[in-house]
Parts: C-alpha cells; sequence; structure tokens
C-alpha cells in the first residue's frame, strides 16, 4: 500500500472495489474478530465468500452489539448475575463453534448476529458485575485488568490460527472449520462451570468462599459511598 | 487477626440480609467501617477469586468474536 492509499483510506474515501481494500480489511478485521483469520486460511474459498457477503458477515456482529448492548448488560440485575454471565458464556461459545458449520456467507452472517447478541449482552456486564464487589475508587484499576486480556486474545487468536493453517492437509476437519471449534466449544463449557463457580452478589446471601465477617465487609461496603438498593431495576435509574 | 479486627463492632450494628439494608434507620449502621487490614485482606481474596474469572471470560469473549 503506498502513500496514496493511506492517504485515501484515512480520508474515509476508499472505494469498495480498490484493490488494496482486502488487506486494509483483513489487517483491521484480524484485529478484532477471528472471522479475519478463518477466511485466510480456507473459509473464504470453501464458503465462496465474495467481499460483499464477507462484509455483511461480518457487520452483522456489530448490528447485534449495538442492538443489544445496552440491555444485555443491565440484565444482570435482573437476572441472577451466574446465571446472566453463564448464559451468554454458553450461547457465544455455541455460536462461536457453529460458525464451523456454516455453508455459505449468508449463513455465517446469521450466526455471526446471534453471536453479537450473546456478547453484548456479557461484556458490559463484567463491569457493572466487579461493581458489586468494588469499590468505585477500586474498580478501575480491576476493569482496566480484564479490558486488557482482549490485546492478548488477538495475539493466541493470531497464533492458533498460524498452527491449524499450517496443518490445514493433516486435520480431519478443515483448518478454519477447527479453529472455530476449538475456540468455541471449550467457552461453552466454562459457562456452564461458571454458572456454578461464579457468586452472585453480597446481598443474595454469604456465598461458600467468604467467611462470616467477610461477609459483613462485603455488605458495609456495598453501603459506604451510596445506598444500593438492589431490588431490580427502573426506567427511571437508566434514563436519569 | 481479621476476626478480632472485626468483632470490635457490635452484632446488632450488622446487617444480615438484603432486607436488613434496605430497612436500615439507625445512623450507625451506615457508618460502620471494617479495619483497613481485614478490608485489604478481602480485597485480595476478591482479586483471586473473582477478578480472574472475569478476566477469563472477557479474554474469551474476545477471542470468539
Amino acid at each position: 500500500m503506498d502513500n496514496d492509499d493511506v492517504f485515501s483510506v484515512v480520508h474515509g474515501s476508499v472505494s469498495l472495489n480498490h484493490p488494496h481494500w482486502g488487506d486494509a480489511q483483513h489487517a483491521h478485521e484480524s484485529f478484532r474478530s477471528n472471522t479475519g483469520n478463518a477466511r485466510k486460511i480456507g473459509m473464504e474459498k470453501d464458503l465462496h465468500l465474495t467481499s460483499e457477503s464477507y462484509a455483511l458477515a461480518s457487520s452483522t456482529f456489530y448490528i447485534a452489539t449495538f442492538l443489544f448492548g445496552t440491555a444485555g448488560g443491565l440484565m444482570l440485575k435482573v437476572v441472577k448475575p451466574s446465571t446472566w454471565l453463564a448464559a451468554c458464556m454458553v450461547g457465544w461459545g455455541a455460536m462461536s463453534a457453529l460458525q464451523a458449520v456454516c455453508h455459505n456467507g449468508a449463513g455465517l452472517a446469521a450466526v455471526r448476529f446471534f453471536l453479537g447478541v450473546f456478547e453484548a449482552s456479557f461484556a458490559p456486564g463484567c463491569a457493572l458485575y466487579l461493581s458489586f464487589w468494588y469499590l468505585k475508587t477500586e474498580l478501575s484499576f480491576r476493569i482496566a485488568c480484564y479490558a486488557g486480556t482482549s490485546a492478548l486474545s488477538g495475539v493466541l487468536g493470531g497464533l492458533i490460527a498460524y498452527g491449524l493453517g499450517k496443518h490445514d492437509h493433516s486435520l480431519l476437519i478443515r483448518a478454519w472449520k477447527t479453529m472455530f471449534i476449538v475456540e468455541g466449544i471449550p467457552t461453552a463449557v466454562l459457562g456452564v462451570v461458571t454458572y456454578f463457580y461464579l457468586p452472585d452478589r453480597p446481598e443474595t446471601g454469604r456465598h461458600r468462599w467468604f467467611t462470616e465477617d467477610e461477609q459483613r465487609i462485603l455488605l458495609s461496603r456495598r453501603n459506604r459511598y451510596v445506598k444500593n438498593l438492589d431490588n431490580g431495576i427502573d426506567l427511571q435509574q437508566v434514563i436519569r | 487477626m481479621m476476626a478480632s479486627s472485626v468483632s470490635k463492632v457490635g452484632q446488632s450494628t450488622v446487617p444480615e440480609h438484603a432486607e436488613d439494608i434496605v430497612e436500615k434507620t439507625e445512623p450507625e449502621a451506615s457508618e460502620w467501617e471494617p479495619s483497613p487490614e481485614a478490608e485489604r485482606k478481602l480485597r485480595r481474596k476478591l482479586d483471586f477469586t473473582i477478578l480472574p474469572w472475569i478476566m477469563m471470560m472477557y479474554f474469551l469473549s474476545y477471542m470468539d468474536r
């Protein structure tokens, strides 16, 4: 890509059939999504993906994220947190694995829409869930801790795709399908574990991890700066 | 050590159920604070139980998208 192309990309004037558009899009997508990787290790050829059908498949995810992000995150206050986070995790793990059985771009777009629904319902809940346990003065560092892992997943995801792509011919299933399966199934299994592992909120009663004394401290922390009434959520709390 | 630091405070000021928190009216109940040492230990415990699990979930969510 020469300087003129960079200039045109920066100014948003690049056209869809530009010869370097695919490169730029792949460079962007491989950081943000594993379809970028899958595409390069055989998916594009097997599913006969055109640029348009690929663009549709990657954008349905973000459409769902936009539509379901807020409501999905707030559900953590309605449903028990362990149940909601676990359900989201099983859902996105299953959707991720289902991408392996897609036969065309339209199927991929549909599966990725539902992937976006589950992912969007989970991600905002992380900060909300940690705020049940940490004081707001402690929260920012913990948010940085988990948010930083997204960069790490790009590294590992790329390495997995590279390794599988290299051994495409010795694998039982095509490399890109294997990639979706090995990334999706363990997530769904860990989602079930989450349901039994993760405590809900200090107010829902003492969890087996904490002693009576610790439970007392947890409850006192909940009311230190602000009186938290954990009886669900109403619209006034959201829009004010 | 933690037990002694907490037990300095009377049992009556400590809410045991969520309903109690909502209904409590005595001012001393909301002013009670645990010792910094006990709280530091609890925070450490949260950092090694809840936080790693959330980090793992968030990591996988980016892995699968």
